[in-house]
């Protein structure tokens, strides 16, 4: 009888690898159903939820949503606007935060103190009417955001006194762009995605902006850096093994490990403070496009 | 979800004549018999178009061109990675198209307005009543055949609050060749969700009582006895073809998205274009000669989603890496694979255009501007794929082959659907027009 010979012991082997590769990528957990486009996940210990950017198909526009992470429950998190709001970014404690307007052909930041009741839109300090990827400090007294994608500023939000309270971060570059800027959680520390070097890298920048050094160094597209809640890690997007999946590089040994492995695309990680061991993120799967978390316990990042 | 409204248009005695007529002139291909049916031509090589109308301009050289030897002010930030054809690379933003270069002929010596205008979709300047028609209706005048309007134009359903709108611009529509050539216009969701705004007619025709044809034909008989007998004379042949597509459930369900499998849906992506892009392969594959799915509404690449267009100014590298191109590469790919295993890719000929180019010079904001030389894809219908035609210069700037014009696209597509020399000289359309030597 065919069923009844004796497997050989390679072919156990073979199996018992698949059954262990399936078993550390099944600590993907789906976070979402309805699949629609989104990016931009954050942490807001306000509210203990991710917030994050998804697509209203009815309007077009893009809105922030919140996911509840006790009972994955999704709500809007501000009321419907008839503006495009997105790159969300909250300060440690959840009361301050910003986002990106779109608006017609303009774009903007807005930053909001839920304690005080205190709001800003930050100046425009280039021609052009163009600003996106804010990051607000751990502390909520900073933003720093990217004018016409080429260079960054920092807001005093805590004097905010329009103008005034600006000052530049880091200088134009010719014919590169620096985008995507991460506090590390010390407020001490930022880390950010530029081209300047050709290709993009995820780079280091103290908060003043001095002490620029390059992180990474791969062929491809590095990206979308957020730091870990102990500041010794950095997660960002790459897309070096032929697709977009997320990476952890370790800061100190400077060893870099794929979390996750899909063919479609993952993009846009954020850490869990509560649960340091552990990432969200948007991940596509068949074709839908979705928040997943994913534990990091079996990462291998030690210097060789 | 296949969306009928509503259209109020009544008189104290019942639906008007003239409330009847207009219903019937929104519905271009109702008219179409005042005209007559033309016949195809011989030497066809493709029984349907689909047209994939990148409006905005995207970039060449972060795409299709990429130049890793030009000069630093110029190069991609994106690596260049090969394809499955010889010598050809594609940017690292499009690995699936890179997989199946072999489907896909690369113009890359294109020299179009660069400016956002609608030469590469009528092939002319022409402006005013006498303008020149979109191609879609030039193939419309010679293909109407079908229960099926012979030219369909896929927007997304969401409405833009500044600019021009792709469904209501010149060059989108019939020009001189008349309305009856207009393109029948759809609306299509990320949730698959499908309108179909002309048919807007009844009060009460919902989905589900379409689905009963013996109460939909008694709502249209009801229709014809509020008109007058002479009127009914007069409109029975467009009264039919207007309606054909309502009581024909076979044509009717070419626009019903939730035929198609989950992992169908799946391989297209949840996004406007991708589930457009379906929505096109379905049409093409019940007869539909002429498909237009437009990527946006407007040109503007200002945020995510139906409403961004490939002018990407701005952050243009972060669009094109975190949304124009996931999206585009996973759902073009989709259809040629789609397009191929249904044996439709032979029948079918695929062009994907913007109207321009961008830059060789990277700009101070993260993009590059406007730019006349571009690369156009083509696949299937008559086509040879893996293959590249014509050539740029070290930076992408100009062509160092012969360049191709928007004339020069028309003509080829007009060629490729039979319709000769002859047949748009007695039209009156693209005139003066060539076939891009080696495509066809």
């Amino acid at each position: 009888m065919r069923f009844c010979q004796p497997i050989c012991p390679g072919l156990l082997l073979i199996l018992a690898l698949l059954v262990g590769v399936e078993a550390a990528w099944s600590q993907e957990q789906q976070l979402t159903e309805d699949g629609r486009l989104k990016r931009d996940a954050a942490y807001c210990a306000h509210s203990r939820c991710i917030v994050f950017t998804q697509e209203d198909h009815r309007t077009g526009k893009m809105r922030l949503m919140k996911l509840n992470l006790e009972d994955l429950s999704v709500s809007p998190f501000e009321a419907e606007s008839d503006e495009s709001r997105r790159e969300f970014s909250v300060s440690a404690d959840g009361n301050v935060y910003c986002f990106n307007v779109v608006r017609g052909l303009s774009s903007s930041i807005r930053v909001f103190d839920r304690k005080a009741s205190q709001q800003a839109t930050l100046p425009k300090m280039d021609k052009d009417p163009w600003s996106n990827w804010p990051a607000i400090s751990p502390d909520g007294k900073t933003v720093v955001w990217v004018e016409g994608a080429r260079v960054m500023y920092a807001y005093n939000f805590a004097e905010n006194k329009g103008r005034e309270s600006v000052r530049r971060f880091t200088a134009p570059g010719d014919d590169y762009s620096d985008y995507m800027p991460s506090f590390f959680p010390s407020g001490k520390q930022l880390a950010f995605a530029s081209n300047r070097d050709h290709d993009f890298e995820i780079y280091l920048m103290n908060s003043d902006g001095t002490g620029q050094q390059r992180l990474t160094e791969s062929r491809g597209i590095d990206m979308h850096p957020a730091v870990s809640p102990d500041g010794k890690r950095v997660a960002f997007t790459s897309n070096r093994d032929g697709n977009y999946e997320i990476y952890v590089i370790d800061l100190a040994t400077r060893k870099s490990q794929r979390v996750t492995q899909n063919e479609e695309v993952d993009n846009f990680a954020c850490w869990l403070p509560t649960r340091p061991n552990e990432l969200v993120y948007v991940g596509q799967r068949d074709g839908k496009t979705d928040l997943y978390r994913i534990s990091l316990g079996s990462l291998s990042l030690a210097a060789e | 979800m296949l969306e009928i409204g509503s259209f109020r248009s009544r008189a104290c005695q019942g639906v008007t004549r003239r409330s009847f007529v207009q219903a019937a002139a929104t519905v271009p291909w109702a008219l179409n018999t005042l005209a007559g049916r033309a016949t195809a031509a011989s030497g066809q090589r493709a029984k349907s178009v689909m047209m994939i109308w990148l409006w905005g301009g995207p970039s060449h050289i972060d795409t299709f061109d990429p130049k890793p030897e030009a000069d630093s002010h110029v190069r991609s930030p994106f690596q260049s990675i090969g394809t499955r054809t010889t010598g050809e690379h594609f940017t690292e933003l499009l690995p699936r198209l890179a997989n199946r270069s072999h489907h896909l002929t690369v113009l890359r010596s294109c020299r179009f307005s660069g400016n956002h205008d609608m030469l590469c979709l009528t092939g002319s300047r022409s402006r005013g009543a006498n303008r020149d028609p979109n191609f879609g209706s030039i193939v419309a005048q010679k293909h109407h055949d079908s229960s099926l309007p012979p030219f369909v134009s896929i927007a997304p359903q969401t409405t833009l609050s500044h600019g021009f709108q792709c469904i209501s611009s010149p060059g989108f529509d019939a020009g001189r060749l008349g309305a009856a050539y207009n393109p029948f216009i759809v609306r299509c969701s990320s949730e698959s969700e499908v309108q179909i705004p002309s048919l807007k007619l009844l009060d009460g025709l919902t989905p589900h009582r379409l689905s009963d044809r013996r109460l939909l034909l008694n709502q249209l008989d009801l229709l014809q006895r509020h008109l007058d007998s002479d009127a009914i004379n007069a409109l029975d042949k467009h009264h039919h073809n207007a309606y054909s597509l309502l009581t024909s459930s076979d044509a009717f369900r070419a626009f019903d998205l939730r035929q198609e499998s989950p992992r169908t849906h799946a391989a297209y992506g949840k996004t406007t274009f991708g589930q457009s892009m379906l929505l096109g392969r379905r049409l093409v594959e019940a007869g539909v000669p002429y498909v237009q799915v437009n990527w946006s509404l407007g040109v503007d690449g200002l945020e995510e989603g139906p409403l961004m267009g490939w002018d990407t100014h701005r952050n243009g590298f972060g669009q094109l890496m975190n949304y124009h191109c996931p999206v585009f590469d996973r759902a073009f790919s989709a259809l040629l694979d789609d397009l191929h295993e249904r044996g439709l890719l032979d029948q079918t000929l695929v062009v994907a255009t913007g109207e321009m180019g961008r830059t060789p010079e990277i700009n101070k904001i993260g993009g590059r501007d406007h730019w006349a030389t571009c690369s156009t894809l083509w696949a299937g219908g008559g086509t040879t794929g893996g293959r590249v035609i014509g050539k740029t210069d070290r930076n992408g700037g100009e062509p160092v082959s012969s360049p191709v014009s928007p004339l020069m696209v028309g003509t080829t597509i007009a060629e490729a659907m039979g319709i000769d020399s002859q047949a748009r000289a007695e039209l009156g359309v693209l005139r003066g027009g060539t076939v891009i030597e080696g495509m066809l």
